[in-house]
């Protein structure tokens, strides 16, 4: 069953006609070429597909993409502006947190989730707002320092 | 992993996701958070032929205090009861719950009422639909084996729902709609013992709303659950237990597993021992004992010896009763 599907991702606006089983992760890769955001477990248990909802972090492998229209949809695609890196971009790339770079995506927009409704977490709070992705490189250590520079860089 | 194709139904009211039930019977499903039902139909564990999105369904959102009571609307994000500032500080135990749940994006997604509604789970049944297959179709998906108990004639898929234990310790209810009526009941009423038919909802009837009432006064809660990993997992064994002192006695207790039966576990032989007594560590040691005798685990989460989930359900009891214990106010 085909529907026409309208949604917001980074700040566009887009229609397509898309079956209803899809999810926002299918769309997003395969009909926007959003290929930024990853398909891993594919069963919401690794957070590589993580992109933001209204601002909250969702799985976009377990999000039907005809639930999400009407939501402001931001992808890694919709950090950067004007060739310039979002200041998490930039300092994952300064502290060498990116390793095979397949959870980068995820991690990074769990990671501004987590920066724009907490200025200064602790580092507690940071491993807990990244528990739900996984790093298979167990690069976390770098990926942490990553978050908790940016954090301190903006305050 | 692409779903299963299905048609999309999106009611505006309770009555006609009730009307739309009622019509498509069996073939429809309803979704929420769809952190669990989206998982299984990529699995194939689940092929519904319509699914019925509540999202359309305006205030299903809410946690409302009405003096000490709480109602908390069915499609209530576990994140908000996360942060809700009435959960944290009135019902500890559900606070516990809510926050080991999944990961902070699973409870981002799911809702309360997809907790409640949480399918049974075994390690033969939510597979791929090839390893399902391979190994021969078990009772709970309509076939003549348990791979669990060879000569099982009944199915022992597990609850492993963080929230229900919780609930059912703080006297919780849910409220029921269906095209012709409406009714109340408690949260331990919802389920039967069985892996396979685990709900008692009937195919018109959707939970509109979870009720909580007041807590006693000098009262405390704590949710234990034993996990592999702090995040996404579900639990090995879990305990929520509540109490209220009275003269520094046990005045009332509720002692409820998870994860160690089919239906979560009131152990109130536990609270029994407990009760107009001094919690001493020789009387939360003999209530975790009955916790022990309760819990029923069966061999079906890989690689943890069911014997290790029935002593730990002895350890999550003792847990939860002294750190309750620790939070009487």
């Amino acid at each position: 069953m085909k529907k026409l599907i309208e949604l917001k991702v980074n700040g566009e606006e887009y229609e397509i006609a898309a079956d209803v089983n899809r999810t926002l992760l299918e769309v997003l890769r395969e009909e926007l070429g959003f290929t930024g955001s990853k398909e891993a477990c594919d069963l919401g248990a690794c957070g590589a597909c993580t992109v933001l909802m209204d601002g909250r972090p969702v799985l976009s492998c377990l999000t039907l993409a005809i639930e999400a229209q009407g939501k402001d949809i931001l992808t890694i695609e919709g950090l950067a502006k004007e060739g310039e890196l979002h200041p998490l971009q930039k300092s994952f790339v300064d502290h060498g947190a990116i390793q095979c770079g397949f959870c980068t995506p995820g991690m990074i927009m769990t990671g501004k989730a987590l920066l724009d409704r907490n200025l200064s977490p602790t580092e507690d709070e940071i491993r807990e707002a990244i528990s739900g992705n996984l790093c298979r490189c167990t690069g976390y250590v770098k990926i942490i320092e990553a978050v908790k520079v940016t954090a301190e860089q903006q305050t | 992993m692409r779903l299963p194709s299905f048609y999309y139904l999106s009611p505006k009211s309770i009555s006609e996701a009730c009307s739309m039930l009622k019509e498509y019977n069996k073939n429809a499903k309803v979704i929420a958070g769809g952190t669990d039902l989206l998982v299984s139909m990529k699995q194939r564990v689940k092929t519904p032929n319509y699914l019925i999105g509540l999202k359309g369904i305006s205030d299903l959102n809410y946690i409302r205090q009405n003096g000490k009571d709480v109602k908390i609307g069915i499609l209530t994000l576990i994140s908000d009861l996360e942060q809700s500032n009435v959960i944290k500080e009135h019902f500890p135990v559900l606070a516990d719950a809510v926050k080991c749940l999944g990961s902070p994006h699973l409870r981002g997604m799911g809702t309360i009422g997809g907790n409640i509604c949480l399918d049974t789970r075994c390690c033969y049944y939510n597979q791929s639909k090839f390893f399902r297959k391979s190994v021969g179709l078990c009772l709970k998906f309509g076939g003549d084996v348990c791979h669990v108990l060879k000569k099982g004639k009944k199915c022992f898929a597990i609850s492993q729902a963080d929230t229900v234990p919780a609930l059912i310790a703080l006297d919780a209810k849910v409220k029921i709609q269906s095209t012709d009526k409406e009714k109340v009941i408690p949260v331990k009423d919802l389920y039967y013992d069985d892996g396979k038919d685990y709900m008692k909802l009937k195919n018109d009837e959707l939970i509109t709303e979870v009720q909580i009432p007041a807590p006693a006064s000098n009262s405390g809660g704590s949710y234990m659950k034993l996990r592999i990993r702090k995040s996404i997992d579900f639990a090995l064994s879990a305990a929520a237990v509540t109490l209220s002192l009275k003269d520094g006695l046990c005045e009332e207790a509720r002692v409820v597993l998870g994860s160690v039966g089919s239906a979560p576990i009131r152990v109130v032989k536990a609270e029994e021992a407990m009760k107009g007594k001094k919690l001493t560590n020789d009387v939360i040691e003999e209530a975790a004992n009955f916790a022990y005798k309760d819990a029923k685990p069966v061999a079906n989460i890989v690689d943890v010896p069911p014997s290790y989930r029935k002593e730990m359900a002895r350890v999550m009891t003792k847990r939860a009763v002294k750190e309750a214990l620790s939070r009487v106010k």
